[in-house]
């Protein structure tokens, strides 16, 4: 059976406040995340950071910045990162915090796809609650928006993380996980009216392609890799990789992150078992973009060796591939079957395709203002309806209007995801501490839990491929006996 | 183990097509819903100028 494969998924979400701009976006995002209080803990623990290391073995000087930015903040200071950033850690183990200006909700870590898109759809009901709570204290409107660009020219990511064997290596997986990247596009993509840089356009597939100018790198703000070389593994990195994926669109459909995610599992799996197909593509981020504006639905991919093949094949040739040589999950041969109809449908069934793809989903919701309207393709207006598909809030949001008239398949209930993570991941134990210890908790992040026991202060390491049982942890009533249960667990001792 | 090059072809010396062609997104045939339309209700309410009002800086 194929090893679980731990994920998480980081939004930052656009904030639109009234009487407000770009310039105010730093404050504005800090207090919107400030307004969330009850049972959180602050007190983020930054010592594991490392956005400057590659995965292909050196450190970066220094990570560029977008030169608009940098206008913003001209003749300003922050003050201390964590004054800024102000960030929350929830009950369920998931973090909140302003990052450059955009609320970001990262989820806790999840082994299953159902359950991580479960907890991506709760984000977005927390996201949109700070932004109440910060309009009843500002007295200013707040908009918040689940999507990847201005129209402007300024994006900001939705990014993935998947825990990876450092054994592994960076060629293997950069092989295997490239051409899906750019490939899943297709059935991933969140859609987007007009072009930002490049060829114009008027309808693309994808929020991000635009964004996109290098295959790889370690950069996220400027100069875009379509594969980030991050290396942060937030975990162990003698042993851990973590993958960072920041060339994927913010998904409003469920299914859609759902897939997006399975699709980069398979490829991770492909290359562990060294049977991912060889695909060489010529110029991943022109690629990329291509994809996205490809009105014909060809999807046409050039390859180095001057030939070319297309999208469909590069995907059914990962799911031939995962269909000969892997023992397929129940979830991934379902995911496996789920995109082979899509593929089928973009050109036979637009109508169910669109049920569970946003980029389709907001094609036709285009399609009928164009003609509600009398508009064309061209009208700057789109952009606005474009935008309103993204608003959180269900009585305001156009996907959520789409879902009520039962054109696209309802997200799942929630439920109490933003209190508990539902599988026994690392989340569970950070979750419990910040719920029950929090008085004991001096710091915390995704790969440990720092507490004061008496007179000392004790990091616990929380290994991340560890099945950590949230029943044993919630029957400690002192932090003594839940650390030593922990302890336990994870097999630590003081000397480790 | 599938060979990427079992899947490709050559490059054809012109493109079917050519990006950025302006006409507009063309295929494919999309069903209108019928009856109350809540997403034209929403439509009505949104700010047709909202997209250019709206400026954000870069993130990640």
């Amino acid at each position: 059976m194929l090893r679980q494969i731990l994920a998480g998924i980081e939004t930052e979400y656009g904030l639109l406040v009234e009487g407000r701009g770009a310039e105010d976006q730093i404050e504005d995002a800090r207090d919107l995340v400030r307004s969330l209080t009850d049972g959180v803990f602050v007190g983020w623990d930054y010592r594991h950071e490392s956005p400057r290391a590659d995965l292909r073995g050196f450190r970066l000087d220094r990570l560029a910045v977008d030169p608009d930015d940098a206008k913003f903040d001209e003749g300003k200071s922050w003050g201390k990162d964590h004054e800024v950033r102000v960030d929350r850690i929830l009950p369920n183990g998931a973090r909140f915090y302003n990052d450059h200006g955009h609320p970001e909700y990262s989820t806790p870590e999840c082994w299953s796809l159902d359950e991580l898109a479960r907890h991506d759809v709760a984000g977005q009901s927390l996201v949109l609650r700070a932004g109440r709570l910060f309009s009843e204290s500002s007295g200013r409107t707040a908009k918040i928006y689940k999507n990847n660009t201005d129209f402007h020219g300024a994006s900001y990511g939705t990014h993935e993380s998947y825990l990876v064997p450092r054994s592994l290596g960076f060629t293997a997986l950069y092989n295997a996980v490239l051409p899906m990247l750019v490939s899943r596009i297709v059935l991933c993509g969140a859609g987007k009216v007009g072009s930002e840089t490049g060829k114009s356009a008027l309808y693309q597939l994808s929020q991000r392609a635009d964004f996109f100018v290098e295959p790889v790198n370690a950069e996220t703000l400027f100069r875009r890799p379509v594969f980030n070389t991050r290396d942060e593994a937030h975990a162990d990195p003698g042993k851990w990789i973590r993958l960072h994926v920041i060339s994927g669109d913010a998904n409003m459909i469920a299914a859609a992150t759902r897939r997006k995610i399975g699709l980069v599992k398979l490829a991770i799996h492909l290359a562990e078992a060294g049977t991912a197909p060889l695909w060489r593509l010529a110029d991943a981020p022109r690629t990329a973009q291509s994809i996205s504006r490809d009105e014909t639905y060809e999807f046409r991919v050039s390859l180095e060796s001057s030939s070319w093949t297309t999208a469909y094949e590069i995907l059914e040739s990962y799911f031939a591939a995962a269909e000969a040589t892997l023992d397929l999950t129940e979830e991934l041969t379902a995911l496996i079957h789920e995109c082979r109809t899509l593929l089928l449908q973009i050109n036979t069934d637009f109508d169910s395709f669109a049920r569970q793809v946003d980029w389709a989903a907001k094609r036709q919701i285009l399609a009928q203002i164009i003609e509600a309207d009398n508009l064309d393709w061209r009208d700057p207006s789109l952009q606005a309806y474009d935008l309103e598909y993204h608003n959180v809030d269900p009585d305001e949001g156009l996907h959520d209007a789409l879902v009520e008239m039962g054109l696209v398949d309802a997200n799942p209930a929630f439920g109490d995801a933003l209190l508990r993570v539902a599988e026994p991941t690392r989340a569970v134990a950070r979750g419990l501490a910040v719920e029950r210890f929090r008085a004991d908790l001096v710091t915390a992040c995704w790969r440990s839990l720092t507490f004061r026991l008496g007179d000392t202060i004790r990091e616990f390491e929380l290994p991340p491929d560890v099945v950590y049982d949230a029943g044993k942890l919630a029957q400690a009533h002192d932090v003594g006996t839940f650390t030593r249960t922990l302890e336990e667990m994870t097999c630590q001792t003081e000397t480790d | 183990m599938p060979d990427g090059d079992r899947l490709t072809r050559p490059t054809p010396a012109s493109p079917e097509r050519k990006l950025g062609d302006d006409s507009g997104p063309t295929t494919p045939e999309v069903t209108k819903p019928e009856g109350g339309n809540e997403l034209l209700r929403r439509m009505k309410r949104v700010d047709p100028d909202q997209a250019k009002k709206y400026r954000q800086r870069s993130g990640e």
